[in-house]
């Protein structure tokens, strides 16, 4: 019972402070349940972002120096501050006459998604770790981190920053310390409940989601979409488990829900949103980068020239970019500092390019074409993102002219960007993990809530549902 | 109910699919326990007929081989009676007249009590070989990071009939999905006929939804490209629910499991319980360890290099008790090989001597002991 008691409180003060921050930024846009979900990521990210500045200054970590800084930090925000309405103004809310077999349908659809959150909720609370990628790469971090109360910074010392507990030491920390964050809240590092952090952002996510659809394309194809996120076979294990790649998944589709309503309402708060969920993914991991650049490019081509100045397009830019840098910044200047590298595959901390050791050792260095086809044999035939991908392909072309007319087409460049980013490194660097289809189902989880956000918006504007 | 109704929304399209599968019929060869209980045993600690079945148990694999020259003509699918006691893999191996060796896998779930009753798994294996092929040798492998336990009672090849096929696909579309350490990078993708469940029902979508506007057209003697569109993604929208109530199906078996399996147990007995690897003992050997070995001293695997499992796993079980490369304590898990002379300190293991010099501070039963290192 009190570790209810604590956990609720793990996850409840950082979405307190966050929800406050997401409040003081953006004035309108989303209504009460899309700002709780962003405060959620923006408080989660927000502790990380504490485990370094104490970590770095040797601090001990302990809960009161984390409870008064977020304590203050909201009543910073707090102050003066004019809570904006619950109901999202801005958004325009689809009028839907519902028939009884409609009612049934949703019903249906609600238990579906109700029966997914208990089942990964079980799991979550119950399951002791137990995958080899989380041990080794998050886990095992955690715990020695959280015996030794620091992050180890003396270079003196054999297990320096982590060192032989951690295999990749240029891994950024998000998902170790969400690990810690919960056992220094349980006074023990609990096998199955330092993961609890996967289901909230499970839960986040779903959230997200449904309130940023329903706010555009109406009821139907909310519950329709986020039925079909909550379905996602290896999204549901991931909320299972102690990963890093769901928190990036939801700190990417945080960015782009942001992006994308910006682009409707050009709020420049929704930007800074955008960015910070931007700088979090970053220190959740290196593939963070990727979207970083995915939505820059995507909103340069929107905005560029489109805005009502230069002066203008460069301060909507800074509102983009300045809290990536803030958030990224630190940690990319410490990354070079201690020399952690930003390799993070099966072949150690460094890159080789054109040759993966562990798929062809010895083998003359090159582009290893035959990924393209392992992919999209893994995308294509598998269940792992159910029909996610034949959806795109087809829906792609049959909506083709939707797409380039409307600024759905901006979202298809983020998402084109990151696969595209995601390819070059398999071609050149990380064969294994696609050939083996130990990495690229994971790769592909942190963008497939982007897909399906931008298809379910695409087939409400086929089905006439949206603006 | 819940299950019935699942079942029912997938009946329609299996039917579809096995209107267009063939009859073949063949008189069925079957190897028994008492026969199978003859075959080479490999890489198997032990092999004993137990009744009708023979019980098969090894360390990450066992194996038993026919042996070569049966001869048999080939067949549409192979079928195997068993129940192994951790959820493992399997693979039906056959090797044909011309050398080649082809081979079906099988995701066997497993069940902690063997005498819950056989599951028979059928597989289809018309398509690693080919009518003119000679089946010459049938090997049965089953493989897992566990500990292997099986009771095996038969192993079939047969062409089944038209309502058996159907049967068969149906079974093995409905074969749950369950969680191990791979989990987590790809799931399980159902299959009819070792057919992808996604392209089928991605076909069937695309045949419906043509099917549909096809119809409308008939109807109408028009039908404007909005509204072809607009079929097109709702027949696929559809057919994506679909499959994902069939994958949402694996949650409801998973849940049922594991709330028995996990719910209400102590933490050690929950890292045991969802491990595929088989460390039950080593997590037992790591709690011991923690109770005899002060907070504040530090440990090593002896003869074990860095990254080993067994070696990752202490590491991380045995927090807050630090790994370091120097170590107050050693340990040793598996004594066979181990040498140790009291009186001079030394510790060495099938050849190679640890470095410096050290005396017995605990011992795990016969399987593993605690050294201290006394001088460097």
């Amino acid at each position: 019972m009190m570790d209810a008691l604590y956990l609720i409180l793990a996850i409840a003060l950082p979405t307190m402070a966050g929800t406050l921050f997401v409040a003081r930024v953006l004035d309108t846009g989303f209504g009460l349940a899309a700002r709780l979900s962003l405060g959620f990521g923006t408080g989660m990210g927000a502790v990380t972002y504490l485990f370094l500045i104490f970590g770095f200054a040797s601090v001990p970590f302990s809960l009161l120096p984390f409870i008064a800084a977020l304590v203050i930090a909201s009543g910073l925000l707090a102050y003066r501050l004019k809570l904006p309405s619950a109901t999202c103004s801005s958004c325009g809310a689809v009028e839907e006459n519902s028939g009884i077999l409609w009612k049934i349908v949703s019903a249906l659809l609600v238990v579906l998604i109700a029966f997914k959150l208990l089942f990964v909720f079980f799991e979550a609370t119950h399951r002791p770790v137990y995958s080899w990628d989380t041990w080794t790469n998050w886990s095992a971090g955690a715990k020695l981190f959280f015996y030794q109360k620091g992050l180890l910074l003396d270079s003196a010392d054999e297990h320096f920053f982590g060192k032989g507990y951690r295999p990749f030491m240029g891994h950024p920390l998000h998902a170790t310390f969400m690990q810690v964050w919960s056992g220094l809240w349980l006074g023990r590092f609990d096998e199955a409940l330092v993961k609890i952090y996967s289901f909230f952002y499970f839960l986040a996510m779903l959230a997200l989601f449904y309130v940023a659809v329903k706010d555009e394309a109406g009821k139907k194809f909310a519950l329709v979409g986020t039925y079909l996120l909550s379905s996602i076979p290896i999204l549901t294990y991931h909320a299972q488990d102690g990963y890093a790649d769901l928190p990036l998944a939801f700190y990417s589709l945080a960015a782009v829900v942001c992006f994308w309503k910006f682009l409707a309402t050009e709020r420049k708060g929704l930007l800074v949103v955008a960015g910070t969920m931007l700088g979090f993914g970053v220190l959740t991991k290196n593939e963070g980068l990727f979207y970083i650049v995915a939505v820059g490019l995507a909103f340069i081509l929107a905005r560029y020239g489109k805005a009502q100045s230069r002066g203008a397009f460069l301060r909507e830019l800074a509102s983009l970019a300045l809290p990536v840098i803030i958030l990224a910044g630190p940690w990319f200047v410490a990354k070079f500092a201690m020399g952690l590298g930003f390799g993070h595959g099966l072949g150690g901390s460094e890159f080789n390019w054109l040759s993966d050791p562990l798929y062809t050792e010895g083998a003359p260095k090159g582009i290893h074409w035959e990924v393209i086809g392992k992919s999209l044999k893994e995308w294509m035939l598998t269940a792992n993102f159910g029909l996610m991908f034949p959806a795109l392909a087809v829906s792609f072309i049959l909506g083709l002219k939707q797409i380039y007319r409307s600024d759905l087409k901006y979202l298809y460049i983020v998402i084109f960007s990151v696969m595209a980013a995601f390819m070059f490194v398999y071609l050149t660097l990380e064969v294994t993990t696609v050939m083996d289809a130990t990495g690229i189902h994971r790769n592909t989880l942190t963008y497939a809530p982007i897909i399906l956000f931008t298809l379910t918006l695409l087939a409400s504007r086929i089905f006439k549902r949206s603006r | 109910m819940t299950k019935s109704c699942i079942h029912s929304v997938f009946a329609a399209i299996l039917f579809v699919f096995c209107l267009s599968a063939e009859g073949l019929c063949s008189n069925p060869v079957e190897f028994r326990a008492t026969e199978l209980s003859r075959w080479t045993p490999q890489e198997t600690t032990s092999v004993a007929l137990v009744g009708g079945t023979i019980r098969l148990s090894g360390l990450n694999m066992a194996r038993i081989i026919s042996p070569a020259g049966l001869g048999i003509e080939p067949r549409g699918f192979i079928s195997v009676r068993l129940l192994t006691r951790n959820d493992n893999y399997g693979f039906i191996i056959l090797g044909l007249a011309d050398g080649r060796r082809v081979s079906k896998r099988l995701r066997l779930r497993g069940s902690h009590d063997l005498s819950e009753g056989l599951r028979e798994h059928s597989v289809y294996i018309g398509d690693i070989i080919g009518p003119s092929d000679r089946i010459e040798g049938v090997a049965l492998s089953i493989t897992g990071s566990r500990e292997i336990e099986a009771d095996v009672a038969s192993i079939r090849l047969f062409d089944p009939t038209f309502l058996e096929r159907a049967g068969i696909y149906w079974k093995g579309l409905w074969e749950p999905d369950f969680i191990d350490t791979w989990t987590i990078s790809f799931v399980t993708t159902p299959t009819i006929a070792n057919t992808p469940l996604p392209p089928i029902i991605v076909l069937a979508s695309l045949l419906a939804a043509f099917i549909i506007i096809l119809a409308v057209y008939i109807r109408q003697r028009t039908i404007k490209s909005g509204a072809a569109i607009r079929i097109v993604m709702g027949s696929l929208i559809a057919g994506w629910i679909a499959l994902s109530v069939r994958m949402d199906y694996n949650w409801l078996v998973i849940l049922g499991q594991e709330f028995t399996d996990l719910y209400g147990k102590e933490e050690s007995e929950r890292i045991k319980e969802v491990n595929n690897r088989d460390i039950n003992e080593f997590v037992d050997f790591t709690a011991y360890m923690k109770s005899v070995v002060p907070a504040d001293k530090k440990i090593s695997a002896a003869f074990r290099k860095k990254g080993n499992p067994l070696e990752t796993l202490v590491a991380y079980y045995a927090l807050p008790i630090i790994t370091s490369r120097d170590p107050d304590i050693v340990w040793v898990y598996g004594i066979s090989g181990l040498e140790f002379d009291p009186s001079s300190g030394t510790l060495s293991m099938n050849g190679e001597q640890l470095p410096y010099r050290v005396r017995l501070y605990a011992q795990y039963g016969d399987a593993a002991a605690l050294f201290e290192v006394i001088t460097r």
